[in-house]
């Protein structure tokens, strides 16, 4: 026993053997699972399934529901990354500045990315009822709206107040983020310009742009991969609702799933979220190599 | 003059800076506030910020009146167990990926990097299907193992960039001193990396205690659910009766996490500032 662990070679593969197996079964195994059933027509308790091969594929660009969902999560996937983005970047460069108790800014800036999604909803739910929330309040309060809004409950608002809650949840990344990269311009660089008599404008557009930029484009690829594949947040704030304004298509793949028991209709919208991912992906992964060999020239 | 423009310019700043971390921390201000209201005070208009004679009721029928108590002993169960798994997991294959050649190691690490893009969605149908066909539905046992799929990828990426940075030198004169291969990786790899393991635990933690979707499918008893689904099927039934209750809850599912980056952060600076072995 001693003799076969002192060997390096087979202690390699004792110690590779537990993650090929996890990821052989949990995650290999399934993809090709999933891509059968898309082909298949199958409940989600069914024991046996007829092969449909693409029927499933053929029917989806006819198909209302998908198309909501798509029109929906891009809606969604894009004012997220935005507002993340530009709101997360103007704060870290606010923090970025000299004054008294930028340590403590920094750590409370962060709280709400730390906490869990669960009670991020269970806050703004709180803030947004129509009964005893302290928005319908304020609202009142300056005259903008005498009667309490359902907020969650309106075809028009659901969507903008879904987003709002992820925006405040996530955009910390983006200041963590970016305020690493202008932790790395070195001090005397801002010394030397300001000697050679630059204006804030131009150590804005010479020194800070190039320096957040290489930043900034991969954290927005970063955030549009996730936020398309969001679904807490949106799940428990309105389960999709008002009249299907906030399903995006992770939502309706589990609806479809779960509730309609269709899973060869929601392995079919998988495979397509999944390519369209791929295509995000393959961005970022492109984008890093070009990254990585103008660092390397 | 041009002193006093500037000063008033810092003052506009500062009051700017403070108002907006303010505004973004009013919320849980509010939740804090709220899970120590009296019942009425809740429900008073004008809202009250601050109450005026706090109470812990809320806390106290929090964990009377709901199954609160099991589905935060389940969330610390999947937690701990998940996190212990996939670190030793991805530990073993980190090790072995950043130190030797074997055959096919190239592929099994190029592998392990694209499970990390597969998106969750695309795995919870077949997921679901396999932990049915194993009865592990409705199952703790069944979420432990769907999460350390979900935070292995994760966990493997950090402490393999960890295990590349840790020189060779040390283990390798351990050798030539007599110890085993594997002797060396328990008794001088392991100490060195373990600043890197507590980060990386994080990681799993954080994915383990935030995950919803998964845990909704796989979960239906309400004995067995985990804080995220059970907190969000309390929020169903207790939006109407009773909201003092409901922000006590995210106090309390917000604790451990403030609580357990305390605790981490310390023992990490320790960690750096122990192993001065980094190259």
């Amino acid at each position: 026993m001693i003799r076969v662990i002192n060997s390096d070679r087979n202690l390699a593969k004792i110690f590779l053997i537990p993650s090929l197996l996890l990821i052989l079964i949990f995650n290999i195994y399934p993809i090709f699972y999933v891509i059968v059933i898309s082909l298949q027509d199958r409940g989600l308790f069914d024991q046996t399934a007829n092969f449909v091969a693409f029927k499933n594929y053929i029917t989806i660009f006819k198909d209302s529901a998908f198309l909501n969902a798509l029109k929906n999560s891009f809606i969604w996937t894009f004012s997220t990354t935005f507002f993340e983005l530009v709101i997360g970047t103007i704060i870290a460069l606010l923090l970025n500045r000299n004054f008294k108790g930028r340590g403590i800014a920094r750590g409370l800036v962060l709280v709400p990315y730390v906490i869990p999604a669960i009670v991020s909803t269970l806050i703004w739910k709180y803030m947004f009822n129509d009964l005893v929330g302290l928005i319908n309040y304020v609202l009142k309060i300056l005259n903008i709206s005498q009667n309490p809004i359902t907020f969650l409950a309106s075809p028009k608002l659901a969507m903008p107040v879904v987003i709002l809650v992820n925006v405040w949840h996530y955009f910390p990344f983006v200041v963590i983020s970016i305020l690493a990269a202008l932790q790395s311009i070195k001090a005397d660089l801002f010394d030397a310009a300001q000697v050679d008599g630059a204006s804030n404008f131009q150590i804005f557009r010479y020194i800070i742009i190039p320096t957040i930029a290489p930043v900034f484009i991969m954290v927005a690829l970063l955030r549009t991969i996730f936020n398309f594949q969001k679904f807490d947040i949106i799940y428990m704030l309105t389960q999709g609702g008002p009249l299907n304004k906030t399903t995006t298509l992770p939502i309706l793949i589990y609806n479809q799933a779960f509730i309609a028991y269709d899973i060869s209709k929601a392995s079919s919208y998988a495979i397509v979220i999944a390519l369209i991912l791929i295509l995000m992906s393959s961005l970022y992964m492109k984008y890093f190599d070009n990254a990585e060999r103008r660092v390397e020239e | 003059m041009k002193n006093i423009s500037k000063k008033i310019k810092n003052n506009i700043f500062n009051v700017i800076i403070w108002l907006i971390v303010f505004l973004v921390n009013f919320p849980l201000i509010w939740m804090l506030s709220s899970s120590f209201k009296q019942r009425d005070e809740v429900y008073a208009y004008p809202p009250i910020i601050f109450s005026k004679d706090p109470t812990i009721s809320n806390f106290i029928e929090l964990f009377r009146l709901t199954n609160f108590e099991r589905y935060f002993v389940n969330s610390i169960i999947v937690a701990v167990c998940t996190t212990l798994i996939t670190i030793l997991i991805a530990t073993l294959a980190a090790y072995s990926l950043s130190r030797f050649k074997i055959k096919g190691s190239r592929i099994i690490s190029k592998l392990y990097i694209i499970i990390y893009l597969v998106p969750r969605v695309v795995l919870l149908i077949p997921i679901f299907l396999i932990m049915k066909n194993f009865n592990l539905t409705d199952n703790l046992f069944g979420v432990v193992i769907t999460y350390t799929v979900l935070a292995f990828p994760y966990c493997y990426l950090m402490l393999r960039s960890y295990m590349g940075s840790i020189s060779k030198s040390m283990e390798e004169s351990a050798m030539v001193e007599g110890a085993t291969r594997f002797g060396a990786f328990i008794r001088v790899v392991l100490p060195v990396a373990i600043p890197g393991i507590i980060a990386t635990s994080i990681f799993a933690v954080i994915i383990c205690w935030n995950e919803f979707l998964f845990a909704l499918v796989l979960l239906t008893s309400d004995t067995n659910k985990t804080l995220t689904i059970g907190v969000s099927s309390l929020l169903d039934q207790y939006a109407v009766r009773s909201w003092g209750v409901l922000m006590a809850a995210g106090v309390v599912v917000t604790i451990p996490m403030i609580i357990y980056f305390i605790i981490v952060q310390r023992r990490m600076v320790i960690g750096l500032t122990a192993g001065a072995i980094k190259e």
